[in-house]
């Protein structure tokens, strides 16, 4: 459904993303993990077009057979908000403090239906609100976004994402202000979406037991390129990039596991490099890494890795 | 011989309308060399604890012995002075950006001229290593360090006085991943090299299990759990507990995440217990009766269905 080739971002003369291919089909959950500050979110934002700063040099944004990236303002906008939704990581922010909740759904349908009126709404949100079993539809009506908790207003975001039956839903860091209840009910809300409604997701976090419990596919991420992608079993139980295994190990567990840090800091972004990114962090680099960008490399039917030589 | 011992400490926060209990008595302790966790959702009362022991706001009634002194009465900071040192969550927030990273570094010893000039650059150079930041930061502006870089000087700034307790405050929330690991490694170093005790607060239980050695599960300005990180970890006690640690999403397996206990009409119950609300077991009694802390298993539980 969502097909995007060799994407690249530039921010003014900084390159954020550099060709990045990625693909999400109809009803899947798909994320892409990594660090701070490697492209995740630049990339996720590319795809409706909204970083005005942001400027996409190369590649192609196809969703449903059409090119997002030469569609013009106004129609992008259609596309906005109807065929594909987006929650971002601070709910609390993205509302509008002035308006309620019940006016916040109001217009986010009349943002593409004008004529519809505000009982039909606030009855098609609560039927949204019922099936992803959030009570007390009236009081949240009338109670502004700062009067709500974050958790909260992290699922009414979802909730008003779903106004419109989107096909996909980006999320951005949708579980990261959150504490652990809070995240594991937003991560059961965003599964019901997806079974309940059929809607393809494409994720954005740096928690990788977020991506093991909710994704069916996962891409890894580092300096603005992919450096592994596979089906979440594969990436989580048989990781084979050495920044993927690095990432896995950083992760605390319950059990007592000491995590292990990473040695040394992701390159600058208009460091250009010519071989491998993560060559001065890896345990593994050889000289050929410094000199060769790695290419993909096909490991089975659903699990790639850029790497010169974990493949072998 | 305990390092920090809090007894029925209690806070009230005065709003224009009503009263928030933010702390409703507890009590903990932490000896030499030891890391204590303190756990729970946001709003359940761990910061204002943090602050109280640091002196940064006044309690209502309980009382704090530090080193082998009442704090509590004293006046403000002076009296933990340099023994106690805190690191905050908003790294960022908590330097002065128009300093250097040696001089934010040195400051966390300016009031209490314990060094001479010399000495004092000297040691600053060492621990900014010590923590693994580059030398060549050591006198760019702080402003110019990313998040992770920022919580490192703000701990090379806690140990410029050697302190004997660093208070942790959500210092690892912000940061992702591998930054986090890095964090918890120098914690680590602190407590086996130097004999450092923390207060570790997060709401990360899978984070406490890898540095704390006891930790205290609060809900709603209690401590409703309190012992051996491992046992209260793999064998919790209080439905709190439970949840809490059903919450904690694993990285290696799918895991069905439950269903969250719906919340039961009821009125603010003054003597019964707190989660009365969400409590898949609780009846009549828990409502009714005065909380007591029951002892099982080496650690401490508050609730009345424990010893079931």
């Amino acid at each position: 459904m969502l097909d995007i080739k060799n994407l690249n971002v530039y921010y003014g003369k900084t390159h954020v993303v550099r060709d990045l291919s990625l693909k999400v089909n109809d009803g899947e959950i798909v994320c892409i993990v990594g660090e701070s500050g490697c492209g995740k979110s630049t990339a996720l934002k590319s795809v409706l077009m909204l970083d005005k700063n942001a400027s996409v040099t190369g590649g192609s944004i196809i969703f449903n057979g059409k090119d997002i990236t030469k569609l013009n303002a106004s129609q992008i906008r259609k596309v906005r908000g109807s065929k594909i939704a987006m929650v971002f990581q601070n709910a609390v922010l993205s509302m509008d403090p002035t308006k309620t909740i019940g006016s916040l759904f109001c217009e986010t349908v009349r943002a593409h239906n004008k004529k519809a009126q505000k009982a039909d709404c606030l009855k098609k949100a609560e039927d949204i609100m019922k099936k992803l079993r959030l009570w007390e539809t009236e009081r949240i009506f009338t109670s502004y976004p700062f009067e709500l908790s974050g958790g909260m207003c992290q699922r009414i975001a979802i909730a008003a994402a779903m106004m419109n039956t989107p096909q996909l839903i980006l999320a951005d860091e949708p579980t990261s202000a959150l504490d652990v209840t809070a995240q594991a009910q937003v991560i059961r809300l965003l599964k019901q979406v997806n079974k309940n409604f059929n809607t393809s997701m494409l994720i954005v976090t740096h928690n990788m037991g977020v991506a093991a419990n909710l994704t069916d596919k996962t891409a890894v991420m580092y300096a603005g390129r992919i450096m592994e992608t596979g089906s979440t079993d594969d990436i989580i139980n048989n990781p084979s990039h050495p920044y993927t295994k690095a990432l896995i190990n950083a992760v605390p567990e319950m059990n007592g596991k000491i995590p292990e840090a990473i040695e040394g800091l992701p390159p600058e972004f208009n460091d250009d490099t010519a071989g491998c990114p993560f060559a001065p962090r890896c345990s593994m680099s050889k000289d050929l890494c410094y000199k060769k960008l790695p290419q993909k490399h096909i490991l089975s039917e659903s699990h790639a890795v850029y790497c010169n030589y974990c493949y072998i | 011989m305990c390092l920090l011992k809090v007894t029925g400490l209690t806070k009230t926060f005065k709003n224009k309308k009503d009263r928030v209990y933010a702390l409703k008595g507890i009590d903990f302790s932490i000896k030499q060399g030891e890391c204590l966790g303190l756990v729970g959702e946001s709003g359940c009362g761990k910061s204002t604890a943090a602050e109280i022991i640091a002196r940064l706001i006044k309690e209502d009634s309980g009382t704090i012995e530090f080193n082998g002194a009442y704090i509590t009465s004293e006046k403000r900071l002076k009296c933990v002075g340099r023994d106690l040192q805190m690191v905050f969550q908003n790294p960022k927030d908590s330097f002065d950006p128009k300093y250097s990273l040696l001089e934010s570094v040195m400051m966390g010893a300016d009031s209490y001229r314990i060094y001479s000039k010399i000495e004092l650059i000297k040691r600053a150079k060492e621990l900014i290593k010590y923590v693994g930041l580059k030398e060549s930061y050591m006198y760019k502006g702080i402003g110019g360090l990313s998040g992770g870089e920022c919580q490192k000087a703000s701990i090379a700034r806690a140990l410029i006085c050697s302190p004997k307790l660093i208070i942790f405050d959500e210092a690892t929330s912000a940061l992702d991943v591998s930054v986090q690991a890095q964090i918890i490694d120098i914690m680590r170093r602190l407590k086996e090299e130097k004999g450092v005790s923390f207060l570790f607060i997060t709401h990360d239980l899978a984070l406490t299990s890898s540095i704390c050695d006891n930790i205290a599960v609060m809900y709603s300005g209690r401590i409703v759990e309190y012992g051996k990180c491992r046992d209260v970890l793999c064998n919790p006690k209080h439905p709190y507990t439970k949840q809490l640690v059903s919450s904690v999403l694993p990285v290696n397996r799918r895991c069905d995440i439950p269903e969250f206990n719906a919340l039961r009409d009821t009125q603010y119950a003054p003597k019964g217990c707190d989660y009365y609300a969400f409590c898949p077991n609780a009846d009549e009694k828990c409502f009714k009766n005065v909380l007591h802390m029951f002892q099982i298993e080496g650690r401490s539980v508050l609730c009345c269905h424990a010893d079931d």
